[in-house]
């Protein structure tokens, strides 16, 4: 079973991604679970449950308290607790996708929790984020861009961050993504890349 | 490095202090006890109020079941004893928050504890409430890991108590209601209430135990209704 941590600051997209990933992963036949952290409600994770991408049971949402970074890093035992009952329940899954709760740039996720994390930032936040060298971008396994189309917009620039980013995570991969209006099958792919899906069926 | 092991003062001091330290990752910070609920019904509330009542529920509620049951679980010799206190605790808890709060934390610090320490009964019992067949009840598990780490009944159930409070007043502080340095102060000026619910928790007999603190357990029944709750309990 493998655990990948969707992380970033609020907004950026950590749920869009989930909606835009899973049906490459129902396609790949690989049984997937998500668990949301949510601060005050459980609306992320009833979004997923009626997108219609996944069995309603095979998502749960965790109250995370007023701390959702503890959560992830310090404390991961509520979302540990949330797995071990979906499994106990619905039998083995392949993949659990966890979504923290919107929070800071340096929130970041504990190994004790999950095996890869993906941090989601947004280019409407401002193009000297990556600059800003938050823990959740120097640290994370995979670092998604997103909302480039808003770039124009506001303003950011996007060679920009590249080159920056290419200076930050010299080695380990960046993707700028649209998520709104395109799919994420070139995150998908570099899952498949990083990690375990490479006995699946291409 | 030296190989020689702590005196066994010492070692005992430190199993006592890791049970006690508010970052063992077993999700009670996830956990007000009723104190959101409180505050939020209670919005001018100063912080003398609000260590009244975290004294009341010390040694009203949580003391005299809780507390009692931390001391009986560390007394117990066999594995289907625990199992026995781990479900009369349960059905002492009529509020579902207060029940959900105590095996949450309860079946993670089972877990850890496995890697903590190696010793016969905790193993056992922790494979009973790995299977669901014991509940795992946060005072059950303090009582059986004390006990496989040398702490005696009365640290455990002074520290248990000790953590209780200091929850309370973390959640207070998390939600904005008390400052850190005056939970440090309020946590101070309750060491009394901690030493009487002590007393309390260890007077206890498995046939009396109870839960009274009339105010706190109505905010326990009704938390979970909250429109807007930060905390699960
Ligand atoms: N324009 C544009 N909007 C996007 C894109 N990705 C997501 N959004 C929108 O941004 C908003 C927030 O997206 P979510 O996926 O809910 O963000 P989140 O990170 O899960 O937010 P929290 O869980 O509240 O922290 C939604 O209205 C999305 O439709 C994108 O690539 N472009
Ligand atoms: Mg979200």
């Amino acid at each position: 079973m493998l655990r990948i941590g969707i992380g970033g600051p609020v907004g950026s997209g950590k749920t869009q991604l989930i909606e835009r990933l899973l049906p490459a992963i129902g396609e790949a036949g690989i049984k997937v679970a998500v668990v949301t952290n949510d601060l005050v409600t459980k609306e992320d994770a009833e979004r997923v449950r009626q997108s219609g991408l996944i069995n309603p049971d095979h998502v749960v949402g965790v109250e995370t308290g007023a701390c959702p970074h503890t959560a992830i890093r310090e404390d991961p035992s509520a979302n540990l607790e949330a797995i071990d009952n979906l499994e106990r329940s619905c039998g083995p899954f392949d993949l659990f996708l966890i979504e923290s709760g919107g929070d800071n740039l340096s929130a970041t996720f504990t190994t004790d929790l999950v095996d890869y994390w993906i941090y989601v930032i947004d280019t409407a936040a401002g193009d000297d984020i990556p600059r800003k060298r938050g823990m959740g971008i120097v640290q994370c396994d995979l670092l998604l861009v997103n909302k480039t189309d808003l770039a124009p917009h506001v303003g950011a620039s996007l060679q920009r961050m590249r080159e920056d980013l290419a200076v930050i995570r010299p080695s380990r991969p960046t993707l700028f993504t649209d998520l709104r209006a395109g799919g994420a099958k070139d995150v998908f792919d570099q899952l498949r890349k990083d990690i375990l899906f490479a006995d699946l069926p291409a | 490095m030296s190989a020689q092991l702590p005196n066994e003062a010492r070692r005992v001091a430190l199993a006592g202090l890791q049970l006690a330290d508010s970052s063992l990752p077993i999700g009670r910070f996830a956990h007000s006890n009723g104190t959101e609920r409180w505050l939020s019904e209670n919005p001018s509330a100063s912080s003398t109020e609000l260590e009244q009542l975290v004294s009341v529920s010390l040694t009203e509620a949580i003391a005299p079941l809780d507390g009692a049951a931390l001391n009986a679980a560390h007394r117990a010799e066999t594995a289907t004893e625990l199992l026995e206190l781990d479900a009369l605790l349960t059905a002492h808890k009529s509020a579902s928050a207060s029940r959900a709060a105590s095996q949450s934390c309860g079946r993670q610090l089972a877990q850890l504890a496995q890697r903590l320490v190696q010793d016969e009964l905790l193993t056992d019992y922790c494979a009973l409430v790995d299977s669901r067949q014991s509940e795992g009840n946060l005072a059950i598990v303090e009582g059986v890991l004390a006990r496989a780490t040398a702490i005696p009944a009365e640290m455990a159930v002074l520290i248990s108590l000790r953590s209780a409070a200091s929850g309370m007043l973390s959640a207070a502080v998390r939600l904005g209601r008390l400052t850190p340095s005056l939970a440090q102060v309020s946590l101070r000026t309750l060491a009394g209430s901690v030493d009487e619910a002590t007393t309390i928790a260890l007077a206890t007999k498995v046939g009396e135990w109870h839960s009274t603190a009339a105010e706190l357990e109505i905010c326990l029944l009704a938390s979970g209704r909250e429109e807007i709750s930060f905390f699960a309990s």
